[in-house]
């Protein structure tokens, strides 16, 4: 198992691309003086995204690098679609809604640091960004 | 299989790495005030008017007047949608000239 520059698309899509959507939604809350998100919203679109890769999974296995995870697409996407399922609910319900509770309406920023709750969201959403897209990006 | 959970974990503990310096400095950004976008963008449209958008003004102008005269008074949107074509006409004229 090696990580150089052979890999470098592999990362990009996992962790590349993730990570500049994430930045780029809180500097751009911040500008428009907006409460963060907890990423809610991108966490269901890949629920729909595992519905529709555990209904159609013939069309979906020529594209898994690993073969040997080829006949279980639909136990995977399955138990992924429960798992986002999860953390859709610690993302409105506990993250977004603390992050809410700190925003001050009125100044239009933070009043004391939401620095924690940034991290755990943007972990959140790279978990789901990652584990959702790894089978199609690693592997062969 | 074991393999796949392995490159998952490094992928997270690389985004936890990359992760944390940048939350730090968001959560101090987000403490800070927003700047005014909009006096920051009228601030760069009002810096003096060139001399081409003095032309395009100019151009603008005359053609609504020389429209108004053939067509008549017509809807804002028609107007507007005459004003950008000939907009788009006479910058093509330019670089072509």
């Amino acid at each position: 198992m090696a990580f150089p520059m052979q890999h470098l698309s592999f990362w990009i899509v996992v962790l590349g691309v993730p990570l500049l959507v994430v930045v780029g939604n809180a500097v751009a809350r911040w500008l428009f003086g907006m409460p963060h998100s907890a990423a809610s919203d991108v966490i269901l679109a890949f629920v729909v995204f595992d519905a529709a890769v555990a209904v159609n999974a013939p069309e979906f296995q020529p594209f898994v690098k690993y073969p040997a995870l080829r006949g279980h697409l639909v136990a995977i996407y399955f138990s992924l679609a429960i798992l986002n399922l999860i953390l859709w609910s610690v993302a409105v319900f506990k993250v977004e809604h603390d992050l809410l509770l700190m925003h001050n309406k009125r100044l239009m920023r933070y009043t004391s640091s939401p620095a924690k709750l940034l991290f755990a969201a943007s972990m959140m959403s790279i978990f789901v960004f990652a584990s959702n897209t790894i089978i199609f990006a690693y592997g062969g | 299989m074991q393999q796949f959970w392995l490159v998952l974990a490094i992928v997270m503990a690389a985004a936890a790495a990359i992760l944390a310096p940048i939350s730090t400095f968001l959560g101090r950004l987000s403490m800070r005030e927003p700047p005014d976008l909009r006096r920051f963008f009228q601030f760069r449209h009002s810096r003096g008017p060139s001399r081409l958008a003095n032309a395009q003004t100019s151009a603008m102008t005359a053609n609504t007047i020389v429209q108004k005269q053939v067509t008549g008074t017509q809807s804002i949107l028609v107007r507007n949608a005459y004003a950008g074509v000939a907009m788009i006409v006479q910058a093509e004229r330019r670089m072509t000239a």
